[in-house]
């Protein structure tokens, strides 16, 4: 039996294909749609096309934008001695909200992760690669402190060293805020290796 | 519904949502356990240091409705220099993903768990060349699980092998001149690769620094147990490849 006419079921059924979206969720979103004014739906739609349609990778750092070079790669007000590599382009929002980093991003697109198969041949290390001249002077890693983070940032600290550049790693600790009482053996070692005077 | 505490080490993590992720430990009496550890990839979970991959420790797992839930962890190795030396971690995910593919949920086996915690040991230390620590997995793997191959004898006719030797992986073990024909894919082995893989089925754990290892035959024998392993396994390991990838040189680099 069918419930639902073609149109809406084909609705309910592309929703339920995103992330974190049910069946029940995307029913209850597909009324929602269809209770709205249709300009509003009709403004989603074509948010969702132009999207698609305009976003790409910055040539020079991999990360997503709909204009090459992106933002950051085309600012002359940024610092272009320092390059930060992150996993993915949501680090590069999460590193933008600290305001304390003013240099260029590499996006890798992964970490190399061994039991997925992903090796760096998977990853945008090669165009990092090609990115390292005379102007650069830092390269500061800030992959995933899990184990395919570190894996990503040895591998790359392995081959870009020889290259004369200088490589850091992002410091590991309590997260600001947190009691030190909860903290697991792993970070307090690692946050006391890393301590600093004050 | 119901909790228990269990001593496992994480053989493999893969994400899971938003910030959760779905862990396979392995556990000495319980074997392979499928649990999800709910919010620990966000920097305020107190399971985010326990959870790691290859970390050893203490786990109260929630059952409910045929599902494991990750309640609390506390890691009692996190094996740190390991995970600083690139080519020990990825022998050491190389082993973790074996055991891994090899094992299904619900089937303790001690002796593995000891095997596979004695290997990070080594790992760790990093006394042992990596790739010995890998074939020595490999083979007690093979033994503790009985799949041992003949290496004394001709697994064809049983007479003992002289003269040139073959290696069957699908007959599980060494092939005289004579009897090499009656399998095609039985390859070549050198004296030396034989003395090593035979070595590695007899050495009792501890010993295994004093085990002669040379790298022409550690190669050898690593190409024998992969097509052994892979034979009996029907998977593919993916690490391998990714192991093969980091050890070569990356293309591509402009020298300043």
């Amino acid at each position: 039996m069918l419930y639902y006419t073609p149109s809406v079921a084909r609705l309910i059924e592309e929703l339920a294909k995103l992330p974190g979206i049910g069946p029940r969720t995307a029913q209850r979103l597909a009324f929602h749609l269809l209770n709205q004014p249709k300009e509003r739906a009709m403004a989603l739609a074509q948010a969702i096309v132009d999207a698609r349609e305009k976003v790409g990778y910055c040539s020079i750092c991999c990360n997503l934008t709909d204009e090459d070079p992106c933002q950051i790669c085309s600012d002359i007000k940024r610092d272009r001695s320092i390059i930060c590599v992150v996993e993915e382009p949501k680090d590069v929002i999460a590193m933008e909200k600290t305001r304390e980093y003013r240099g260029l991003y590499h996006v890798l697109q992964g970490a190399i992760s061994p039991m997925d198969g992903v090796g760096p041949d998977d990853l945008k290390i090669r165009e990092l690669l090609q990115r390292i001249n005379e102007e650069v002077e830092e390269v500061v890693l800030a992959t995933n402190p899990n184990v395919n983070g570190e894996a990503t940032a040895l591998y790359l600290a392995k081959i870009l060293k020889p290259l004369g550049v200088k490589v850091t790693r992002l410091a590991h600790g309590i997260p600001v805020g947190g009691d030190i009482e909860f903290a697991d053996e792993a970070t307090l070692a690692r946050a006391f290796l890393g301590r600093r005077e004050i | 519904m119901r909790t228990f505490t269990v001593e496992a080490v994480v053989i493999r993590t893969s994400k899971y949502g938003e910030g959760d992720l779905l862990l396979h430990l392995y556990a000495p009496d319980r074997g392979k356990i499928e649990a999800i550890a709910w919010g620990c990839r966000k920097p305020n979970s107190t399971k985010r240091g326990g959870v790691q991959l290859l970390n050893y420790g203490l786990f109260l797992i929630r059952e409910s409705k045929g599902y494991y839930h990750v309640e609390q962890c506390e890691a009692k190795e996190s094996y740190s220099h390991l995970k600083g030396d690139l080519p020990r971690l990825l022998y050491a995910t190389y082993i973790a993903e074996l055991l891994d593919q090899w094992t299904e949920p619900g089937y303790g086996q001690p002796a593995l768990f000891q095997l596979f915690l004695y290997c990070l040991g080594l790992l760790e230390k990093g006394e042992v060349p990596p790739s010995l620590v890998a074939r020595f997995f490999e083979a007690k793997l093979m033994k503790i699980e009985g799949y041992q191959p003949m290496l004394e004898r001709c697994a064809s006719c049983g007479r003992p092998v002289k003269g040139e030797v073959y290696f069957s992986p699908v007959l599980g073990g060494v092939l005289d001149g004579e009897c090499r024909r009656g399998d095609a894919q039985a390859r070549p082995i050198s004296p030396a690769a034989l003395r090593l893989l035979r070595l590695l089925f007899r050495t009792e754990p501890g010993r295994l620094g004093r085990v002669p290892y040379s790298p022409a035959a550690g190669e050898e024998v690593k190409e024998i147990m992969e097509e052994y392993i892979g034979q009996r396994l029907e998977r593919r390991i993916k690490s391998r490849r990714v192991l093969a990838l980091v050890e070569k040189p990356p293309r591509g680099r402009k020298e300043r």
